[in-house]
């Protein structure tokens, strides 16, 4: 049944369109999103600096705190995602089909420069849900390695997801472009249940046997 | 995003406009009454444009389900979004605001509900034909590039993803 009059507003769309989503005061040197948010570019000298500069000073541990870091910004970021999701679609977060709920996602992660991201739900049922992202950041500035680079990346996956479905969920990275994998990709579950991965990564696991592995845990 | 003015703007590169850019500039302003008069015919007829478009594209789908079995609540929204942005985009001579605006949302949406390449490109290609049928030629005729244009994007898809 068809409703909508011509001169109604439609919600919907990417709210995160070129042009309309963020502006730049030039005078008072101020980037802002539509939701008020202040934004600013990293460049890639920034982004090796920091990423040097956290390996040089936390040694072993640099994964960690990049892992702590990205995943309280992932909290942060997804309390905002549910917010203004709500505002611009009329309703909230968790009405979404799926469907839409990844479009709005990929449009959050492409536009803020973070890569293409898709979510694989075929692992539903082991509590499991598999997140490719093309192009992330780190693998593409870090060069070859023999461990995924990314841990800022999963730290940020795991805090959103956690945040969103209320749920102690956690983030590992399984693949990564800078390893020579395919692909660069991260699996979100329970913490407890991915407590075992980065000794899977250490033995040389790949991420097929990672979810295999992952499969056969009862927790 | 650069409109057409923008994009002359940035070509001029400090000087004064070409006796070329001139022309374009002339000739777009000149276009702007058949443009208004074609997307207001739109307008009238968006009600009646989404609902063929729906039911030309479902019928050509049946395997698909409705809309709704299948995660996309918002079709009839989206297609009115749509065909809203592409009317911006014809009025501004300017197809990167529809495609920022919604198209390759939408595409994403379809792909992210497991519908078919092939489908998502016949969604856009039912809609152009929708417009056909619903506007007086000359209307469509103003539009039709632009449209066809929806139909490519969605094409470009088809192909990077085969």
């Amino acid at each position: 049944m068809m409703s909508a009059v011509a001169t109604e507003p439609i919600k919907g769309g990417n709210f995160y369109a070129e042009g309309l989503y963020c502006e730049t005061d030039v005078r008072r040197g101020v980037t802002r999103a539509r939701n008020g948010t202040r934004l600013c570019c990293l460049t890639t000298d920034f982004l090796l600096g920091f990423r040097r500069a956290i390996i040089d000073e936390c040694g072993p541990a640099a994964d960690l705190v990049f892992h702590s870091c990205g995943k309280k910004w992932g909290a942060f970021a997804a309390r905002r995602f549910d917010q203004d999701m709500q505002d611009f679609a009329g309703k909230p977060l968790r009405e979404f089909t799926m469907a839409e709920f990844q479009s709005c996602l990929a449009d959050l992660f492409s536009h803020h420069g973070w890569g293409v991201v898709r979510l694989d739900l075929s692992h539903h049922d082991q509590g499991l849900i598999v997140v490719t992202v093309s192009d992330p950041i780190f693998a593409s500035l870090s060069g070859p390695s023999e461990k995924p680079v990314d841990s800022l990346m999963a730290g940020v996956l795991g805090g959103f997801f956690a945040t969103l479905f209320e749920q102690d969920l956690d983030c590992v990275q399984t693949s990564c472009r800078a390893r020579g994998d395919q692909e660069s990709r991260f699996v979100i579950g329970l913490a407890a249940r991915l407590a075992g991965v980065p000794n899977l990564l250490a033995a040389g696991k790949s991420h097929a046997q990672i979810m295999k592995e992952l499969a056969n845990i009862r927790l | 995003m650069f409109s057409r003015m923008m994009k002359l703007v940035n070509q001029t590169d400090s000087l004064y406009l070409s006796a070329n850019q001139q022309k374009q500039l002339l000739d777009y302003g000149a276009s702007l009454g058949r443009r208004f008069a074609a997307i207001r015919s739109l307008e009238r007829q968006e009600n009646a444009i989404v609902e063929l478009a729906l039911q030309a594209w479902q019928q050509a789908h049946a395997e698909l389900g409705t809309p709704e079995e299948f995660g996309w609540d918002s079709a009839e929204n989206d297609l009115r979004l749509v065909l809203r942005s592409l009317a911006i985009s014809h009025l501004m001579d300017d197809m990167d605001y529809a495609e920022a605006r919604v198209l390759r949302h939408l595409r994403r949406t379809l792909e992210f509900a497991d519908v078919p390449a092939d489908a998502i490109r016949d969604l856009f290609a039912c809609l152009v034909e929708a417009v056909r049928e619903k506007l007086e030629p000359a209307d469509f005729s103003q539009l039709e590039n632009d449209l066809q244009r929806s139909v490519a994007a969605a094409e470009a898809g088809l192909m990077a993803v085969s």
